[in-house]
């Protein structure tokens, strides 16, 4: 009864108005435009196939694909986190298309940090088909059939310091519950606070740096680990290298 | 606490008077596909985005009897999983793929599968909606890829045809595919046995004395793991069996990276088991016989053995029989007769 009773008072209220106090039109507010920009790097240098690179470790590898999840796009303020909705992308590094994307928000705030989630999280691990990116034959390279989850992140090349057939190197890093999991969320601060308002354009430029992977808390010797192909303890180790993995270059 | 839940399909109009939760309504005629017997726990998949139609029901049909969906358009989901064996496949102990490949373990039988969270006799698939990937890109079964079965659906006129009336679209996609399948496959009950009638006292169907004996046998040995009403826990086991040197196939630790899953599958249900011969994961046994004489033997050595199978199981001979007569009461006629899940192209 209440429900309806109260938008009636409210027009009554707005009917007894007198006509020279309505309020001024407010220009309808613009949403903001957030393009996020993925730029796949070794180390200082613009990722390029077909090209040996000298990792810290003083391995030597050449990468033939680079594909990387990263989902769950927020941006963290003092009064508020805002999320992208349905925030997965699928970074192909030979497909430039796929480096770039846009997030519309009309949530007109200050915002600190950046958070996003390198991997996908367990529910849409555990969910039926999905679309997008996460659609099992549009990420089908990223898709493992025979156990249901997503490939978060594929990396495969050659090294000399390789004991793999043909100097192979093949990480297909996944595994999102218990003691399996390897999707990482990472909070990346802002140098200075990122305003929102109306109108807003900004362009959001991401470090994707393969060197990370090899530097992390665990220091992966392509000698030692040339491969990791299935999900357990070598992927999970594998995946705390995520945190560095992709970084803020610039805000436009 | 009994629950009579209701799916809607395309029979007879029933009148739903007590139905748990929103009842899964087929949009399109509003009528009751089967009721659940009363002493049933409510599904586990409950087509809530997926909304049940006769129309998506019969695209998943013809994708199920589809052998377009290997690579050499040679084998389809029935060719492995025949309707007259409950949808499991007889004769021999592994499924055949593209190009004579032979797999490494036994089809199970198709139903009830709404019941289930986890496919697959070590549960690597976590969704009904995605089981059907696994078959279609093994390189030992169908050996496809999904985009080029999408291309190949889409060339043909009547997959537009089953596609429209489903979606109202003419495009297949990933989605609409998988999700007609999961209504085929999601829709198969197996609740029409013998054992269902004796259960919700349909008139004059009783169990004999030999069968009410093996029922007794079965829920004092059998019943803890493959428990009623489905006749399986779902949980993973290891029954005792020593793994084939040739296979070493690990079982459910493949699929979580533990060693404490080491050995053990699924337990599979008892639903339809005189239909779904050989048995086990790898097919080893043939007959129900030598099953039975399995856990008799028992005393088995085996790292992770079920807790439940230390020492061996006591049955006489009398008892054997028993419950051999009871297990074929667990075969449901209904089902695989039924002509709404039999290969559209060879209707009358």
């Amino acid at each position: 009864m209440f429900k309806i009773l109260l938008p009636i008072s409210v027009l009554i209220f707005l009917s007894c108005k007198p006509e020279d106090t309505k309020p001024k039109p407010v220009p309808q507010p613009e949403p903001a435009q957030l393009q996020f920009s993925v730029l796949p790097c070794m180390g200082s240098d613009t990722l390029l196939y077909n090209t040996y690179y000298s990792l810290d470790q003083g391995d030597t590898l050449k990468v033939s694909k680079f594909n990387v999840f990263i989902s769950n796009i927020r941006l963290v303020g003092t009064n508020a986190t805002i999320s992208e909705s349905n925030s997965y992308h699928l970074i192909r590094t030979h497909q430039p298309n796929t480096h770039n994307f846009v997030w519309t928000t009309s949530e007109f705030q200050t915002y600190q940090a950046l958070q996003l989630t390198i991997g996908i999280d367990s529910a849409r691990n555990c969910s039926g088909v999905q679309l997008g990116d996460l659609d099992p034959a549009y990420a089908s390279d990223m898709f493992w059939s025979w156990t249901t989850g997503y490939i978060f992140l594929k990396l495969e090349g050659n090294s000399p310091q390789s004991k793999n057939f043909n100097q192979f190197v093949e990480y297909h890093i996944g595994g999102f519950s218990g003691s399996n999991k390897t999707q990482k969320t990472i909070t990346i601060p802002f140098n200075s606070p990122l305003a929102i308002s109306s109108g807003t354009h900004k362009k959001i430029n991401l470090k994707l740096d393969v060197k990370q992977l090899f530097n992390g808390v665990n220091k992966i010797k392509i000698s030692e680990q040339g491969s990791i192909l299935s999900i357990g303890l070598k992927a999970a180790q594998f995946s705390s290298n995520f945190t560095q993995l992709i970084t803020l270059r610039s805000i436009q | 606490m009994f629950y009579k839940f209701v799916l809607y399909f395309f029979a007879t109009m029933v009148l739903v008077s007590c139905s748990v939760d929103a009842p899964v309504k087929n949009p399109v005629n509003d009528t009751p596909f089967e009721f659940l017997p009363e002493n049933w726990p409510l599904p586990k998949y409950r087509f809530t985005e997926n909304q049940i139609s006769k129309d998506r029901f019969e695209l998943g049909r013809a994708l199920f009897y589809e052998t377009r969906l290997s690579r050499d358009n040679s084998i389809s989901c029935a060719g492995c999983h025949i309707q007259n064996y409950a949808f499991a496949q007889t004769d021999h102990a592994f499924s055949h793929g593209v190009d004579n490949r032979v797999g490494t373990r036994n089809a199970p039988g198709l139903f009830n599968l709404a019941w289930h969270t986890e496919f697959m006799h070590d549960g690597a698939i976590n969704h009904i909606e995605k089981q059907p990937l696994a078959p279609i890109a093994n390189p030992i079964e169908m050996d496809e890829n999904l985009t080029r079965v999408l291309e190949k659906l889409n060339a043909l006129p009547k997959y537009k045809t089953l596609t429209r009336a489903a979606y109202n679209s003419d495009t297949l996609t990933s989605q609409r595919m998988l999700w007609a399948m999961t209504q085929f496959m999601g829709l198969i009950y197996a609740q029409h046995s013998k054992y269902d009638a004796v259960k919700n006292n349909t008139n004059g169907i009783h169990f004999t004395a030999a069968e009410q004996r093996g029922y007794d046998v079965f829920i004092q040995h059998c019943n803890a793991c493959h428990r009623e009403p489905l006749f399986s826990d779902f949980e993973y086991r290891s029954n005792g069996l020593a793994p084939l040197p040739m296979l070493l196939d690990s079982g459910r630790s493949h699929v979580t990276g533990l060693s404490k899953d080491k050995w053990k599958f699924k337990t599979p249900s008892l639903r339809n088991v005189a239909l779904t011969y050989p048995y086990m994961h790898d097919g080893r046994f043939t007959t129900l016989d030598q099953c039975i004489e399995h856990y008799r033997r028992g005393n088995f050595n085996h790292e992770n053995l079920d807790p439940l199978l230390k020492g061996a199981i006591t049955l006489s001979e009398g008892q054997i029989s028993d419950l051999k007569l009871f297990l074929n009461t667990l075969t449901d006629y209904t089902m695989i007769y039924d002509r709404r899940f039999s290969d559209p192209q060879l209707q009358p």
